[in-house]
């Protein structure tokens, strides 16, 4: 107990900074899935042993000190009050942030469903008439419970077909027909939620956004058959764009388009699979320390309790 | 029961005598979004099989057809998309996938100018138009959390950018 609830904490630290080498050096479909995967995993872990070192709070509840004496025995006190109290403040941000975060997706599914008003339900292409050069998926929504699904789509605004050649205009439509059919808006929500869960995996979710562009552009270099063209249509959009609105807010740039050109113009990164097995065992590493932890206080408890 | 299937069985009433399209079209009037039209997803790969580049389904073919139309101002043929779009489509499929998009209501026929011309349909792009824009105007919150195809750029980039393009048209 004294230990291995804070394992996930540590692993968490661990995870976050082994995620941009894993993202660099491995092939994009599988460093997302298994980052995404691990950080989903090492963040649940958090989060439950914030829960349990909450939980020995409970040694200081009226009734249990009184039962405690009755036995003759001292309330047992596997970590320091203090720690309690602040897993507990902890606990309240995170369910804060987790609110934040879902309902911020939950805004920006709604602005992306009003983007395909008075649209044909079965074309995949929206075009926006207008002059900004802009291009994103917009993902569907698989059917559940008798609620019907509905396809993805793909919006294009005229500015930015107008500045691609014709080859070039087939690289952005397979790379966002990629994002939709590797549903990779749901990795990213995931990924997502779980810096939300846990603010130490911060790195992870930035990695796991770069891995899928570097997915689909992969994935739209296939399509096209042409590595060279794909770059080009990288470089001709990302251009249009940057000279469209030069003083815009995202004057921060993460030179991300000039990492996924400078990928492209290389040979395809290998699967390395014992890195991603590694990765893999990090995330599930947290969740041992936690069963363990949780064993350890149910075993303390249930000795004061009788 | 929803009111989609009440729907769905009073098109099929109705119009049992119609033509498939004109049914879907009926269809798509009544109901504008919720009940997608079937439309096959045939492979209508090109006459000539193109070296690498995967077969493409007749959905992909649309989009790049649309998209062909939206990139250029003046309406064009389907001579002219054939070899706008890589050359490897038989002319017939272009005109079948045309036919399509036209009655999805998506393009028109140019009637006054060159006959047998396409252009793109503009009323529902322009509310999207509208519509990105009120997105994009509200913050950055909503935008920023989309997959967008690029991001921005430093002038450092910049430069390296436009000698990977060779100072083409950039």
């Amino acid at each position: 107990m004294r230990v291995d609830v804070y394992v996930p904490l540590l692993l968490s630290v661990l995870l976050a900074a082994v995620s941009p080498g894993v993202g660099r050096r491995v092939a994009p479909a599988l460093a997302a899935r298994v980052l995404t995967a691990a950080a989903a995993v090492t963040a649940a872990a958090t989060v439950w042993s914030l829960v349990l070192l909450a939980a020995t709070l409970v040694d200081d509840a009226p009734p249990v000190v009184d039962q405690a004496r009755r036995h003759g025995l001292r309330p047992p006190e596997p970590v320091p009050e203090v720690i309690g109290v602040a897993a507990c403040l902890a606990l309240l941000l995170v369910a804060h942030r987790l609110w934040r975060a879902a309902r911020a997706e939950y805004v920006v599914r709604r602005a992306l469903r009003r983007l395909c008003a008075g649209h044909p339900g079965s074309t995949e292409l929206i075009v926006a008439a207008s002059p900004v050069p802009q291009a994103f998926a917009i993902p569907g929504r698989a059917a559940v419970l008798g609620r019907p699904g509905r396809p993805g789509r793909i919006l294009v605004t005229a500015g930015m077909l107008g500045a691609l050649e014709p080859v070039e205009r087939r690289v952005l439509l397979a790379h966002e027909r990629a994002h939709l059919s590797h549903r990779h808006a749901l990795l990213v929500t995931a990924a997502a939620l779980a810096v939300a869960a846990n603010p130490l995996l911060g790195p992870v979710r930035g990695t796991v956004a770069f891995l899928v562009e570097r997915w689909a552009d992969e994935r739209a270099a296939d399509a096209v058959g042409d590595r060279t063209a794909t770059a080009r249509a990288l470089a001709r959009a990302a251009l249009t764009a940057g000279r469209a609105e030069p003083s815009c807010a995202l004057s921060f740039t993460d030179r991300a388009v000039t990492r996924r050109i400078a990928a492209l113009q290389s040979a395809p990164p290998p699967h390395l699979w014992p890195v991603a097995a590694a990765v893999l065992a990090l995330g599930v590493l947290p969740l041992v320390g936690a069963a363990d932890a949780t064993d350890d206080l149910v075993g303390l408890l249930r000795g004061v309790l009788g | 029961m929803g009111p989609g299937v009440e729907v769905e069985q009073d098109v099929r009433k109705t119009t049992d005598k119609l033509s498939r399209a004109r049914r879907a079209r009926w269809a798509r009037y009544r109901h504008p979004v919720e009940i997608p039209t079937r439309c096959k997803v045939e492979v209508m790969a090109g006459t000539v099989p193109h070296g690498r580049t995967e077969r493409r389904s007749s959905g992909e073919l649309e989009s790049e057809v649309l998209a062909a139309l939206w990139a250029t101002e003046r309406p064009l043929t389907p001579v002219e998309i054939q070899t706008e779009i890589g050359g490897t489509l038989a002319y017939n499929t272009v005109h079948t996938i045309l036919k399509r998009l036209y009655d999805k209501g998506l393009v028109l026929r140019e009637v006054d100018g060159r006959r047998g011309a396409y252009r793109p349909a503009k009323n529902a792009a322009e509310l999207t138009a509208q519509a990105m824009h009120e997105a994009l105007d509200r913050g950055p919150d909503p935008i920023a959390a989309l997959q967008q195809f690029v991001t921005g750029l430093s002038s450092e980039e910049e430069r390296a950018l436009r000698a990977l393009l060779g100072g083409g048209p950039a």
